[in-house]
């Protein structure tokens, strides 16, 4: 098993260089400042008046909602690939299984939406 | 030592050609990168009445190289607010789960070179494109630890609206990919390649291209999907406190997505290496159809660019939940149906 | 090569269970946990469960972890580390708790795993793992259970959806749907244009003639 999957360890492996040598090239090649900077200089963007904001704000429950759904229909996919490799094997048989596990889901999806869970806010 | 029964059902070669070929290939998508970085320019330009770059090099095209040195050499900084580890590491998660991608797309059967079976592929695994949404499931924290750990309230409101974005369009993406799994019987990647001898998935499976490119998109963060950038509105989204090599690691990162995702849509809708009617492509070859056929999708990622305005937040999510998805989940019932029919 | 990769995947999990338990702060609990997970599918990779180790990170790393993540940027960031609830009570409940667990997988390991370590192991069938070999599990063994995960899947849809309306997250239809039907703004209304050039009319008659190079522009060409 590991040996198919070698390139791919060797790929982390260089794609881990490469992103450590984009980190750290500033540190490298960089101008280098003995003085500390400000503090508007450190101060994080800033756009217009300064805003109340604080940036531990809470975010809406659409966000919450969204991730709970992505769950449900991630593991929907998921479940689906390993049968649709077997389907031409099954036949008709795996057909009703994929369709009933499709409506069933389909059914979630259809409740989802007309309660509004859909709806971006 | 207890010797185990370790009997590998895929194809794989000695450990020193698995590890040249994985170098080669990685070099050949890192050469490819700077090279659609100016191509977009050039292109965005001459789509919007300019000249693009044209100043360094001959018709602009040692433009990366410059901007590679200016970022370079700018001051290693980083915000008061900022949480230094994961401000550091960040970048370096999305740049690696996008070389990992890469490792996926096939750009050649199994070739005889010196004598050496090779595969013109990183990784053939029998789970095909889940290894590309796993690594897109870890790309997920590159952003949204970039955001978060930044400490700017800009680029935390970029990286949750990257990260709905994300999930929202993951779902179509993956069902996208199922009809094409029914027909061909695999997930393999070049198992894919090799069913569609006779008639590239593109035709029969036209609805699902459609929806996987336009899923594709919005994984990638282009426009019209870029919201996660939305310049305008987010100020660079959730890499705005970054600077240097760091953000250049994002905007590499990104570009190699768009090239392993033109890289997958060739791979499994258009033949990848297949040329068509029916031509014998020869070994040699093969490397250059997959990237002559990656070079339209990368040019149409940047006509799309162009062409289309950015999409408001809610139209989009509603775009990938009201239409994307019923559309794939339909697209998966009536390819089992057809499937099993035509059997 | 593969002991190194078991060990360090492995020492990866405990690492993250540690850190799940011990952080303060609600996303660093949450990136172990990630961390302790992606241990987790490299060591079911060792196992050649291919497709239990892409699952788990698909679904795991990638769903349940996002939702992970909603949830503390929900209740608020990293402005307010997690404080310990209830009483000494459950502290004590706690321990006793993790000791009894502890001692049942001593009990399960010493009594089945040791015996294990001088045989060959589990026999190895081609194909084992695989997505294809899973499809014929759910298809034929365990078509019950798939069938099942479906409707389990449903109802946590339904459960979804009534937390978040008692959250009061979803009330009535939106009213910002989009407009049915696209009205053409009346003259003299706004538009940025009539801003900047004081006058008022449609595009059309305001044209300016367009904009082109002059001759012998040295920066032209490709």
């Amino acid at each position: 098993m590991l040996r198919t999957y070698l390139p791919a360890i060797v790929f982390v492996g260089l794609g881990t260089l490469v992103g450590a040598i984009f980190t750290m090239m500033n540190s490298w090649f960089g101008p280098k400042r003995k003085r500390t900077p400000t503090t508007f200089k450190q101060d994080p963007y800033e756009c217009g008046l300064p805003s109340e904001v604080q940036q531990g704000f809470r975010f809406g429950i659409s966000f919450y909602l969204i991730a709970m759904l992505f769950i449900l229909f991630d593991i929907e996919v998921v479940f689906l690939y390993p049968v649709a490799v077997q389907l031409r094997a099954f036949g008709t048989f795996a057909l009703i299984e994929t369709i009933v596990f499709i409506a069933l889901l389909v059914v979630a999806f259809v409740y989802v939406w007309r309660r509004g869970a859909l709806e971006w806010r | 030592m207890i010797s185990l029964p370790f009997a590998d059902v895929t194809y794989y070669e000695p450990w020193w050609v698995q590890i040249i070929k994985a170098i080669v290939i990685f070099a050949v998508g890192l050469q490819l990168v700077p090279v659609v970085l100016v191509v977009e320019r050039k292109l965005l330009g001459r789509f919007q009445h300019r000249y693009g770059p044209n100043r360094v090099g001959p018709f602009g095209a040692l433009q990366p190289l410059a901007d590679i040195v200016k970022l370079a050499t700018k001051e290693q900084f980083r915000p008061r607010t900022s949480i230094g580890w994961l401000f550091a590491i960040a970048p370096v998660i999305s740049i690696l789960t996008a070389v990992a991608a890469l490792s996926l797309v096939p750009f050649g059967g199994v070739v005889d070179i010196f004598g050496t079976d090779v595969g013109l592929y990183g990784v053939d695994v029998s789970i095909g494109p889940l290894y590309l949404f796993a690594f897109g499931a870890v790309a997920f924290y590159g952003i949204m630890l970039g955001g978060w750990s930044s400490g700017s309230k800009y680029s935390f409101l970029g990286s949750m609206r990257a990260a709905a974005q994300l999930i929202s369009y993951e779902v179509s993406q993956g069902l996208a990919l199922v009809g094409v799994v029914m027909t061909a019987g695999t997930l393999s990647m070049s198992g894919i390649v090799e069913a569609q001898e006779g008639m590239w998935y593109v035709i029969p499976q036209f609805v699902g291209f459609i929806i996987f490119l336009t899923a594709s998109f919005a994984e990638t963060n282009r426009p019209p999907f870029d919201l996660v950038e939305a310049d305008a509105e987010l100020v660079g989204g959730y890499n705005t406190e970054y600077g240097g090599g760091r953000f250049a690691s994002y905007f590499f990162a990104e570009y190699l997505n768009v090239v392993v995702v033109s890289g997958i849509v060739v791979t499994v809708f258009f033949g990848g290496w297949l040329l068509p009617f029916g031509i014998d492509t020869p070994g040699w070859l093969q490397p250059f159809v997959v990237l002559f056929k990656m070079t339209f999708f990368i040019v149409f990622f940047i006509w799309i660019r162009a062409t289309l305005p950015r999409l408001r937040y809610d139209q989009l999510m509603s775009f990938g939940w009201k239409v994307l998805l019923p559309l794939a989940t339909l697209n998966a019932l009536v390819t089992a149906i057809v499937v099993v029919a035509t059997d | 090569m593969a002991a190194v990769f078991f060990f360090i995947a492995g020492l990866g999990a405990i690492a993250g269970a540690i850190g799940v338990v011990t952080t303060r702060n609600p996303f660093y609990a949450v990136l172990a946990l990630v961390g302790h997970l992606l241990s987790l599918a490299a060591l079911f990779l060792l196992l050649r469960a291919e497709f239990v180790a892409a699952a788990q990170v698909v679904v795991y790393a990638g769903a349940v972890m996002v939702l992970y993540v909603f949830v503390v940027a929900y209740v608020g960031g990293q402005a307010d580390p997690v404080r310990v609830a209830g009483g000494p009570a459950l502290k004590v409940g706690a321990v006793v708790f993790a000791a009894l667990l502890a001692i049942e997988l001593f009990i399960a390991v010493l009594g089945s795993g040791l015996k294990a370590l001088d045989s060959e192991g589990a026999p190895y069938e081609a194909g084992f793992g695989t997505p294809g070999a899973i499809g014929e599990l759910f298809l034929t063994r365990f078509l019950f259970p798939f069938e099942a995960a479906s409707f389990l899947l449903l109802i946590a849809a339904v459960g979804a959806v009534v937390l978040a309306r008692r959250r009061g997250g979803l009330v009535g239809g939106d009213p910002r749907d989009l407009a049915p039907v696209d009205v053409p703004r009346p003259l003299g209304t706004g538009t940025m244009r009539e801003a900047v050039s004081g006058q008022v009319g449609t595009p059309a008659e305001l044209a300016e003639p367009p904009v082109t190079a002059p001759a012998g522009d040295e920066r032209g060409g490709w």
